[in-house]
């Protein structure tokens, strides 16, 4: 029996894919220790979309043709959108980790989303930064290059933000190796904001970080979970210092699942899970469960959204009948270069 | 016969054919044993050599990228001589004389603080400079080792600062500074490239997590997956090790080598097993030698038989020559040493053959005179024999005639006999009626007396007291009269019964139970006079369809025959008459005695006809023969007898419950 994985494996957002894709593996490893699946080996089949359509495209159609019984991914939003009409068509689940873009929820489609929304974690970091930081004027600084995403998240953040009363300034960049991060923060701070806001990957908003602090070393920095990976504190140093992003999980969660799973993950891989780790073995393993709960001749859809609720690592995990999950993500900070859990 | 070089259809071989098959299995068998012995040896030796081959080619390449490395340490090392008092411009005209030089794609020089103060970047990415420049690097994992122990240390998968990408660095403290060199990233696989130009299968570098860092020949997916599994345990340390690891699901024997610096493993995998190219061609050379020594035994076998079988074939025509009678042939000598000592022998035969048919010709006309005198003196013996025959054949015609009368004898005889028993029947009768009829009579007759007494005393005037004496007197007596009356009445319907059965020999439906009671009734008078008993012991559910009269007349003569002879000069004797059901369609019925039994002389023809032990004193000698000829004609049973002298005899019958039809009363 084989599953797929997809995600993005080179490139900067490869800290995402990798993370995912080592979820996914424990997850697959402990249910062939197990027995596998109704007596059966699952083996998981990789494949890098590299964060740019044409390899999504084919990387889906080649697991696909390999027969896979569901894909774990992908794990941004723009590679969503241009895998999921093909998984649509072939009648093949994706269960994605990491996809968040609003336009993917409230529809029946084959689409899995173990997080919630952009809009319910964008409202969340609009209310949290108004009224418990002061933030009034926010410049926001989001990627081209996972637009499905970023504007999803920017549009959410910018409605609820000014229904509060308080102003977004959107700067654009498109990530890449041509980027000036100077030239990009010293545009977002002339427009005199309080707070800084990064739509962004972990390395790219390190590096923004970087650049924000040389200049104003007291503004507020927040993020969207996307960057919410180790490497922000390893390419952002001190300057990434009280940085508050949002995160799937608990850092400071005593769940034991969720202990157990961190230990095996920084035993093996050598370096944090990651909320990206996390979530692909949360999905892998949701998967995973509902190839082996489902009924002859029913649909995965169907299984999935039926024949829940699903063990996640920090507790159960239901499908609503859109395949959403809708759990909120958690307010964390950076402190001491590690993610310490607000609310 | 066998023509030469066929088999026959029953299964034989002619020597041709066998010479073949032994000449082709034995090359087979021969091959087969050798190739199977040189796989079995060969094909280890091959994997165990490809294995070592694999191991040295891991260390070889380990060795090779540390050397490649070392030269990479060894530029960027040149920089941590410089003096950070020069002059910026110097420093960063050093920076960039370095990285022109290739292999780095950045080069950092880090402040005490770990912020970026200088960097080298080529030619083509100058303008990314303003990024880094100042950019904290105090938590990269690879500037926090190398504070922690303060020297020099390669990265394990590294994240670009400068780019996000993962790539290697290297980082040389100095001074409390630090130099950070990030490895181009075509670099890893220009010198993978290099180090296994002529290599087809797998090669693959991986980190200290088992991360992909650099490969060829793989599969997708293979570059893909992490390898820490695979890894587990490897030992460090130069001498390498040998696995058989799966690439893209097929096995390979993989030599793996540590490099201490990089910490990195180096795999290089080989085909194992049936995919590995030389045991390939090992087993296809012992197949083509298999094949190819079919093919000449096939081709060098038949003309090998035709040449030892072509003397045997000459032996063969010589022998059939022989057998015709033709003498004198000479058999030809081939080069077979057996072959000729058998045509030696063959002709040496063939001349004492000759010899001793010489006198068995003279012995023949010997024997054929004495013969004519043989065949004279049976003509004589045979006129004699035909007086003899006329002879006999009168006497046997006498004999025949004497024969026939005693037939007739016999016959009448038989008769007389059934006329007895019905005489003994009818006595029977006569005495069972006596008595009924004796008392029937006596009860009349007094009566008759009170009838008279009566009428005289009526005479003289009645009185009440006389009528009423008299009425009763009279009720009494006829009543005693109607009795005995219906018990003679009764006597006479089972008589006629028996009688019935007797004489007409009826076929029906009877209870043997009941034909038995009426006869043991008819010999009543008979037993009566005797101190003998008889018990029986018939269930009443045996129904037979069968002859009662001839059944009775068996049973009767029996129980004659115990009375007469049995037991006579007897003061006791017992006779058991007992019947059983046998089988599905048969019952067994069985009469015994505890008499004298049955003189030995006379047993073995106890059923013939006039053997008897009281010949001359009133037997006829044919009771048993009637009771034989009886159970086993009319009632289609069997009879047999088990006597002991002095202890009893015992008569055993076996009748159909169904008797058999008689042909001439339907």
């Amino acid at each position: 029996m084989r599953i797929g994985f997809l995600g993005g494996l080179s490139g900067s957002v490869a800290d995402l894919g990798e993370s995912g894709r080592n979820g996914a593996q424990i997850a697959v490893e402990e249910i062939n220790r197990s027995g596998g699946v109704n007596g059966r080996q699952v083996e998981l089949i990789v494949r890098d979309d590299a964060q740019s359509p044409e390899r999504a495209i084919a990387a889906t159609n080649e697991l696909i043709a390999l027969h896979v019984e569901g894909i774990v991914g992908p794990m941004t939003s723009a590679m969503a959108e241009v895998a999921l009409p093909i998984a649509q068509q072939a009648g093949i689940v994706l269960v994605s980790p990491t996809v968040t873009a609003r336009k993917f929820f409230g529809l029946e489609d084959n689409l899995f989303l173990l997080m919630s929304s952009t809009r319910e974690e964008a409202r969340l970091s609009a209310e949290f930064h108004f009224n418990e930081n002061g933030a009034r004027h926010v410049v926001a600084i989001h990627d081209l290059k996972n637009r499905a995403y970023t504007e999803s998240w920017l549009r959410e953040f910018t409605v609820a933000f000014q229904d509060l009363g308080g102003e977004v300034f959107p700067v654009a960049y498109e990530s890449g190796s041509e980027v000036n991060f100077g030239s990009v923060v010293r545009a977002a701070l002339s427009k005199q904001p309080d707070a800084v806001l990064m739509i962004a990957s972990a390395a790219d908003a390190a590096r923004f970080a970087q650049k924000v602090r040389e200049r104003n070393p007291k503004i507020l920095l927040f993020g969207s979970q996307w960057a919410a990976t180790e490497r922000l504190m390893e390419l952002g140093g001190q300057s990434v210092e009280g940085m508050v992003l949002h995160n799937y999980f608990d850092r400071d969660s005593k769940a034991p699942e969720l202990v157990r799973l961190r230990d095996i993950y920084t035993q093996r891989f050598l370096r944090e899970p990651g909320f990206a780790g996390v979530a692909a073995y949360d999905a892998t393993r949701i998967l995973l469960m509902a190839l082996a709960r489902r009924q002859h001749g029913e649909p995965l859809q169907e299984t999935l959204v039926t024949r829940g609720p699903f063990p996640g690592a920090e507790g159960e995990i239901t499908f609503d009948r859109f395949g959403d999950n809708r759990r909120l993500s958690h307010v964390t900070v950076v402190r001491d270069g590690q993610f310490v859990t607000l609310r | 016969m066998s023509t030469p070089g066929q088999s026959t259809a029953t299964g034989e071989w002619s020597l041709r054919s066998s010479l073949v098959a032994l000449l082709v299995v034995a090359t087979l068998v021969t091959f087969t044993l050798i190739g199977i012995a040189i796989l079995a040896y060969r094909v280890p030796a091959i994997l165990a050599e490809d294995r070592e081959h694999m191991r040295n080619e891991a260390v070889g390449l380990a060795h090779y990228f540390e050397q490649l490395i070392d030269s990479l340490e060894g530029r960027l090392g040149t920089l941590a001589a410089l003096d950070m008092s020069m002059s910026p411009r110097q420093i960063q005209r050093f920076l960039d004389s370095v990285i022109a030089e290739g292999g780095f794609k950045a080069i950092y020089v880090l402040n005490p603080k770990g912020h970026v103060e200088y960097v080298a970047l080529p030619e083509e990415a100058r303008e990314a400079r303003a990024n880094v420049v100042g950019a904290d690097l105090s938590r990269n994992p690879l500037l926090v080792s190398v504070r922690k122990f303060g020297r020099r240390a390669w990265s394990d998968r590294y994240l670009s600062a400068l780019t996000g990408d993962a790539t290697i660095g290297l980082a040389i403290p100095f001074d409390g500074y630090t130099l950070l060199g990030e490895v181009a990233p075509g670099f890893a696989s220009e010198v993978l490239q290099a180090g296994t130009e002529d290599m087809i299968y797998p090669v693959l570098v991986v980190d200290r997590a088992g991360e992909y860092v650099v490969g060829r020949n793989l599969a997708e997916g293979d570059r893909l997956r992490n390898w820490a599994a695979e890894l587990n345990g490897v030992s460090p340390g130069r001498m390498g090790d040998v696995r058989q690891i799966r690439f893209a699901g097929r096995p390979y024997d993989t030599g793996l080598a540590r490099s201490d610096k990089l910490q990195w493993t180096f795999m290089v995998a080989y085909p194992t097993g049936m995919d590995n190219p030389r045991v390939r061609v090992t087993i296809v050379l012992v197949l083509v030698g298999f094949a190819g020594s079919i093919l000449l035994a096939l081709v060098l076998a038949p003309l090998w038989a035709v040449r030892m079988s072509a003397p045997l074939q000459d032996l063969i025509a010589q022998t059939r020559a022989l057998t015709s009678g033709t003498f004198g042939g000479k058999v030809s000598r081939g080069r077979i040493l057996e072959f000729n000592q058998l045509a030696a022998d063959m002709e040496s035969m063939a001349t004492a053959i000759r010899e001793r048919q010489g006198e068995l010709e003279k012995s023949e006309e010997r024997l054929l005179q004495s013969l004519q005198n043989v065949q004279q003196l049976n003509l004589l013996l045979e006129h004699r024999v035909e007086l003899r025959t006329i002879d006999l054949e009168r006497a046997n015609r006498e004999l025949s005639e004497a024969m026939e009368t005693l037939k007739l004898a016999q016959g009448e005889l038989v008769r007389n006999e059934t006329l007895a028993s019905l005489g003994n029947l009818v006595g029977g009768v006569a005495h069972e009626l006596n008595t009924p009829i004796g008392n029937g009579v006596m009860a009349v007759s007094t009566m008759h007396d009170q009838v008279r007494t009566f009428r005289r005393e009526m005479a003289n005037g009645l009185r009440r007291s006389t009528l009423e004496a008299f009425v009763e007197r009279v009720e009494r007596g006829s009543e005693i009269a109607v009795r005995n009356l219906q018990r003679a009445n009764e006597l006479i319907a089972s008589f006629k019964q028996v009688a019935v059965d007797q004489t007409s020999a009826q076929r029906r439906r009877f209870k043997l139970s009941e034909v038995i009671d009426e006869i043991l009734m008819t010999l009543q008078p008979t037993l009566k006079r005797t101190p003998f008993r008889v018990e029986r012991q018939i269930p009443d559910d045996l129904v037979l369809e069968s002859y009662p009269g001839p059944l009775g007349q068996v049973l009767t003569n029996l129980l004659t025959n115990a009375l007469t002879h049995g037991f006579e000069g007897r003061t006791y004797g017992l006779i058991r008459i007992s019947a059983e059901r046998h089988g599905d369609d048969q019952i067994v019925l069985r009469v015994a005695d505890d008499g004298a039994g049955i003189q030995p002389d006379l047993f073995p023809r106890i059923f013939d006809p006039f053997v008897t032990s009281k010949l001359g004193r009133g037997g006829s000698g044919l009771g048993l023969h009637i009771v034989w000829n009886t159970v086993t004609v009319v009632l289609g049973g069997s009879i047999t007898v088990n006597s002991t002298p002095e202890q009893g005899t015992e008569f055993r019958i076996i009748l159909p419950l169904v008797a058999p039809r008689q042909p001439n009363n339907g």
